[in-house]
C-alpha cells in the first residue's frame, strides 16, 4: 500500500512538472525582462487588470449570493430512501451540467438571451447592456453559480440531521444553528469554491470575446490573445499580462489559506466526529416505507434544470437532423472520444493522487507527509492561473526539439488537457478523501481483513460515487476543449468543437448548430452515463467477487 | 474435322489457361517494368489555410484538377497550417530547424506577404515569372514572387430588413456611418487577430491620415461588438445581432446562391473600399531540388489558368485575379467600388498602427 502510494504520489509530482513546472520555468528564464518591466510600467496593462480584477470580483460575489441559497435549499431536502438519494443524485448532476459545456456553446446561449436579440432582452435585460462588462458578469454568474450551489449543497446534505435536531432540542435558533452548526461545516466548501470561481472569471477567455463587445472590455486572458496573435507567437509581449493574471489568481488562495487555518482545523475535527458518531448521507439506512412524494424535492430539480440545462438548449432547437449523418461529423465524434480515451485516465489519475495526497498529509503526524501535501494543494492553488495559452506556448518552447505543434503530438494534449481539468476533479474529490471511516476501516483489520480488502469493503462503497460523477465531469469538460487541441492536433483532423468552428467559417450554419447539439448531448451523456454504468459495474463486480 | 486439327483443338483447349496466366504474367511483369522505368512523381508540400483545405474549399478542387493535367507527374500534399499568422509562424520555424517543410505556400495575403518575403524564392538574378501574369487584374499584382490567385474587396453587408430605412438609406460615404440612428449597429472584427478589421484599420489610416484617429474614436459607439475573427462576427450579424457587418462584397453572392438575394446587401463608399489579395508563393527550400521549383512553378502557372481561375468564386467566395472569367450568375453585378485600396504596411507600420488604434479606442 505504501508502496502505491509512493508511486502514486511520485507520478503526481513528475507529470505536474512535466506539464506546468518545466515549461513555466523554462519559459521565465528565457525572458527579458527588462522589456517585461518596460511594459508592466505602461497603463494599459494596468488597466486591463483593473478590468478583468473588477469582473471576477463581481462574478463571484453575485454568484455566491445566488448560489448559497440555492445550495443550502437543495441540499437541505433530505434524502433517506434510495429513491431520494437517486433523485439528489439526479439534482446533483443537472447543477453540475454547465461545467462540462463548451464556452463557446454556453457563450451562443448566453447570446440567445442577452443579446440584442435575446429572449431576456425584449422583457428584462436591458439592450444596452448586451456586448458589456454587465453581459460578461451576467455569463460568468449564469455559469458559475450552479457549482457554488452544488459544492454548498453537496456540504449541506452531508450534515447529519441528528445533529441539528440536537440543537434544535437544546434551545438553538435559526440564527444560531446557522452561525454555529452550518457555517463552520459549510465555510471550507464555499471558500473553495468562491476561489475556484474567481480563478475561472479571471482566466476566462470565450465568455469575455464573445460577450463583451471587445475593446475596451478586455481582460487579461484576452490580451495574452491577441498579443500572441498579433506578433505570430512571441510571447514576449504577452508576458507582463500573463504575469498579472498569475498573481491575481494566486492572491485568494494564499489570504485565505492564511485567514482559515483555523476554520479548517476546526472543521477538520468537526469532520472527524461527524464519522465517529456516524454521519454522512451515505450512511443513512433506508427507511422500511419509502416517505410520501414531495413537490418540494420537484420544484428544486425543476430550478435546477431551469438554470443548469435549459438555457443552453434554447438557441439550437431548430438545428437539422439530417445534419447527422455528415461523415465529417463522425470522424471528429470519433477523434474526440480517442482524445478522451488519452486524456481521461491521466486527468484522473493526477486527481486521485493530489487529493488523496493532501487528504492524507493533512492528517498524518509526519512531517515529510504534510510537506508533500501543502506541495500538491500549492499545485492545485496554483495550476488554474496558468492561461491555456501560455501553458501551451510554454510547452512547446520548451519541449520544442521533441514536440512540434505543426507535427502534432497526443502527448502533449493529453499531458496539458489533464493538467487542465485535475484541479476541479481534485476539489471534487478531497472531501470524500479528508473524512475516511477510520473506525470501522480499523475494525476491519482487527477482525482480519487485509488493507486492500478493508478498502475494499469499507472506503471503495464511499469513494466510488463521487469518483464516478468525477469522471464523468471530467470526460465531459475534456469533450469540449480547445485550446491544446488547437495547438498540437497537427495533421490529425479535427475534432468535434474545431469542426463546428470550421463549418462557422465556411457559411455552413445548419450543420455547426447540429454540431453543438451533438456536442453538448455527448457532453451531457458524460455526466449522466459514466457514474451510473460504472457505479453499476462496480456493483456488480463486487457482488461477484463476494 | 482432320486428325490434324483435333490435335491442335485438343492441345489448345488443354493450354489455354495456361495462355492466359502466361498472358496476365506478362502483363503485370511489363506493367511493372513501365512504372519501374517512369519516373516517380514530384511531391509538392504546399501549407495553407485549414478552411482553404477543407473538404468543401478551393485547395482539394484545385489540387485534383491539376494532379490530371499533370497525369499524375506531379502530386500536391495540403498541409493545413491554421491561420494566416500561424502559417507564418510555421515557415519560420521550419527555416530555424532547417526542415524541408513546405515547398508553396497559398492563401497568403498582401498584409502577411511583407513578413514571408525574406522566406520566398525571389533570387535578384532570376526574373522568373508564371507564364500569364500579364493577364491578371493590375490592382491584385504586388511584386514579383507573389502570386496572386483570387481578392476580395471588403465592405459592410447590410441586412436590409433590419436596416433603417432599407438598402436605399444606406450611407454612400463614410462620414455617413457616424449618424447617431447607426449606434451600436455595425460589427467589425478585432484589427489585431482578424485580416478584415485589419484591412478596415489599414484602409481608414491610409485614407484618413492624420484624422484617422479621431475617426476610430467617433467610430467605437457605433459598433455593437468587435469579435476576434469573420466568422464569430458573420455569425453573429446572420443572428440578428447587429443588422451590418464588415465582411466582402462576396458575401452577397454568396446569400444570392441560397436565394436571399434581397435581404443581403453590400455596400461600398465614394471614397473606396479595401481589398484583400491572396496569393501564392514558392519558398526558397526548393532551391536544393530542382525538380521541385520545376514542378511549383508549373502549379503557380495552372493556378492563374482559366481553368483553376474558374473554380475560385464558388469554392473560395473570392473573386478571380485573372481578368476575363466567367463568373457564376451569383457572382455577376455585385457592387463594384469607384475606387479599391490595397493596403500594406511593413511590420512596424502595423504594430505603430495597432498601438494608436487601441489607444484611440481607449479613450
Amino acid at each position: 500500500m505504501s508502496l502505491l502510494r509512493t508511486l502514486g504520489l511520485g507520478g503526481v509530482f513528475l507529470l505536474w512538472f512535466l506539464g506546468v513546472g518545466v515549461p513555466v520555468f523554462g519559459w521565465l528564464s528565457q525572458v527579458n525582462w527588462g522589456g517585461v518591466f518596460q511594459q508592466l510600467a505602461d497603463s494599459s496593462a494596468w488597466s486591463v487588470a483593473g478590468l478583468t480584477l473588477q469582473q471576477a470580483f463581481w462574478s463571484t460575489v453575485w454568484s455566491a449570493l445566488l448560489g448559497v441559497p440555492l445550495g443550502l435549499w437543495i441540499g437541505g431536502i433530505p434524502a433517506r430512501s434510495p429513491r431520494e438519494r437517486s433523485w439528489q443524485a439526479w439534482t446533483f448532476g443537472v447543477l453540475r451540467f454547465p461545467f462540462v459545456l463548451p464556452a463557446t456553446a454556453a457563450g451562443t446561449a448566453y447570446l440567445g438571451l442577452i443579446g440584442t436579440q435575446g429572449l431576456l432582452t425584449h422583457w428584462i435585460w436591458p439592450g444596452s447592456w448586451s456586448y458589456s462588462v454587465k453581459a460578461v458578469i451576467f455569463s460568468h454568474v449564469a455559469f458559475n453559480l450552479t457549482w457554488v450551489a452544488l459544492r454548498v449543497a453537496e456540504e449541506r446534505s452531508q450534515i447529519p440531521a441528528q445533529l441539528e435536531e440536537a440543537a434544535r432540542v437544546l434551545g438553538a435558533g435559526a440564527r444560531l444553528r446557522w452561525a454555529r452548526l452550518w457555517l463552520p461545516e459549510l465555510l471550507p466548501a464555499l471558500i473553495s469554491s468562491l476561489i475556484f470561481v474567481f480563478q475561472a472569471c479571471v482566466v476566462s477567455f470565450t465568455l469575455v470575446l464573445l460577450l463583451g463587445g471587445g475593446p475596451p472590455v478586455e481582460t487579461l486572458e484576452t490580451s495574452i490573445y491577441s498579443q500572441i496573435h498579433l506578433s505570430g507567437g512571441d510571447w514576449e509581449g504577452a508576458l507582463p499580462f500573463a504575469l498579472l493574471q498569475m498573481a491575481m489568481t494566486l492572491f485568494p488562495v494564499v489570504v485565505s489559506s492564511i485567514l482559515s487555518q483555523s476554520v479548517f482545523r476546526e472543521t477538520l475535527s468537526r469532520q472527524r466526529l461527524r464519522v465517529s458518531n456516524g454521519g454522512g448521507a451515505s450512511w443513512k439506512s433506508p427507511s422500511l416505507r419509502e416517505p410520501p412524494f414531495d413537490w418540494n424535492r420537484l420544484t428544486a430539480t425543476g430550478v435546477a434544470f431551469l438554470i443548469g440545462i435549459a438555457p443552453y438548449f434554447i438557441g439550437i432547437v431548430d438545428a437539422k437532423a439530417s445534419v447527422l449523418r455528415d461523415r465529417d461529423l463522425h470522424e471528429a465524434v470519433y477523434r474526440s472520444l480517442r482524445l478522451i480515451l488519452i486524456s481521461l485516465p491521466v486527468a484522473m489519475i493526477l486527481g486521485v493522487g493530489s487529493a488523496s495526497g493532501v487528504a492524507r498529509g493533512a492528517r498524518s503526524a509526519q512531517v515529510w507527509d504534510r510537506w508533500m501535501a501543502r506541495a500538491l494543494g500549492l499545485f492545485v492553488a496554483l495550476t488554474p492561473g496558468f492561461s491555456a495559452l501560455v501553458l501551451c506556448l510554454a510547452f512547446w518552447r520548451v519541449y520544442e526539439t521533441w514536440v512540434d505543434p505543426f507535427e502534432g503530438s497526443l502527448l502533449a494534449i493529453g499531458l496539458l488537457q489533464a493538467i487542465g481539468v485535475y484541479p476541479l476533479i481534485h476539489r471534487g474529490l478531497y472531501p470524500a478523501f479528508a473524512s475516511p471511516q477510520t473506525r470501522l476501516l480499523d475494525a476491519a483489520r482487527v477482525l482480519g481483513s487485509s488493507p486492500w480488502g478493508a478498502f475494499w469493503s469499507v472506503e471503495w462503497p464511499r469513494l466510488s460515487p463521487v469518483l464516478w460523477s468525477m469522471t464523468g465531469l471530467a470526460a465531459g469538460l475534456l469533450l469540449g476543449e480547445v485550446s491544446t487541441v488547437t495547438f498540437f492536433k497537427g495533421e490529425s483532423g479535427m475534432t468535434l468543437p474545431l469542426l463546428i468552428a470550421h463549418w462557422v467559417r465556411r457559411y455552413r450554419f445548419d450543420e455547426a448548430l447540429m454540431g453543438s447539439l451533438v456536442l453538448i448531448s455527448l457532453a451531457a451523456g458524460a455526466v449522466w452515463i459514466i457514474p451510473v454504468l460504472a457505479h453499476k459495474g462496480s456493483r456488480m463486480f463486487r457482488k461477484d467477487s463476494e | 474435322m482432320t486428325p490434324w486439327a483435333k490435335v491442335l483443338r485438343k492441345s489448345m483447349e488443354k493450354s489455354t489457361p495456361w495462355v492466359m496466366v502466361l498472358i496476365g504474367v506478362t502483363f503485370m511483369v511489363g506493367g511493372g517494368l513501365a512504372s519501374a522505368m517512369s519516373p516517380p512523381p514530384v511531391v509538392l508540400t504546399v501549407y495553407s489555410y485549414d478552411s482553404f483545405l477543407g473538404s468543401s474549399g478551393l485547395g482539394p478542387a484545385l489540387f485534383s484538377a491539376f494532379e490530371k493535367k499533370t497525369q499524375g507527374r506531379i502530386r500536391i500534399k495540403g498541409v493545413s497550417a491554421g491561420d494566416s499568422v500561424q502559417l507564418l509562424s510555421r515557415v519560420k520555424l521550419d527555416s530555424v530547424r532547417k526542415k524541408q517543410g513546405a515547398d508553396l505556400v497559398l492563401g497568403i495575403d498582401q498584409q502577411v506577404w511583407d513578413r514571408i518575403r525574406d522566406f520566398v524564392d525571389r533570387a535578384d538574378d532570376d526574373r522568373w515569372e508564371p507564364r500569364e501574369i500579364g493577364r491578371l487584374k493590375a490592382h491584385t499584382r504586388l511584386e514579383r514572387g507573389f502570386v496572386p490567385f483570387d481578392y476580395g474587396v471588403f465592405a459592410w453587408m447590410l441586412d436590409t430588413q433590419n436596416w433603417e430605412g432599407g438598402f436605399k438609406a444606406a450611407p454612400t460615404r463614410w462620414s455617413g456611418l457616424l449618424a447617431s440612428p447607426y449606434q451600436r449597429k455595425l460589427i467589425l472584427q478585432d484589427p489585431r487577430t482578424s485580416a478584415p478589421g485589419l484591412g478596415f484599420l489599414a484602409f481608414t489610416h491610409l485614407v484618413m491620415g492624420a484624422q484617422a484617429e479621431g475617426f476610430w474614436r467617433s467610430f467605437r459607439p457605433q459598433l455593437l461588438t468587435l469579435p476576434a475573427g469573420w466568422d464569430e462576427a458573420y455569425g453573429l450579424f446572420l443572428k440578428g445581432e447587429a443588422p451590418a457587418v464588415w465582411s466582402y462584397t462576396t458575401s452577397e453572392a454568396y446569400h444570392r446562391e441560397q436565394g436571399e438575394s434581397q435581404r443581403y446587401r453590400a455596400i461600398v463608399f465614394e471614397e473606396g473600399n479595401p481589398a484583400q489579395i491572396e496569393g501564392a508563393a514558392v519558398l526558397r527550400t526548393v532551391l536544393n531540388h530542382p525538380e521541385k521549383r520545376k514542378a511549383a512553378r508549373e502549379f503557380l502557372d495552372f493556378l492563374i489558368s482559366d481553368e483553376a481561375q474558374a473554380l475560385v468564386p464558388l469554392k473560395n467566395w473570392m473573386l478571380p485575379a485573372r481578368e476575363g472569367v466567367k463568373l457564376p450568375k451569383s457572382f455577376q453585378d455585385l457592387a463594384e467600388p469607384k475606387k479599391i485600396v490595397v493596403p500594406r504596411l511593413s511590420g512596424s507600420e502595423l504594430d505603430l498602427l495597432l498601438q494608436r488604434w487601441s489607444k484611440a479606442i481607449r479613450s
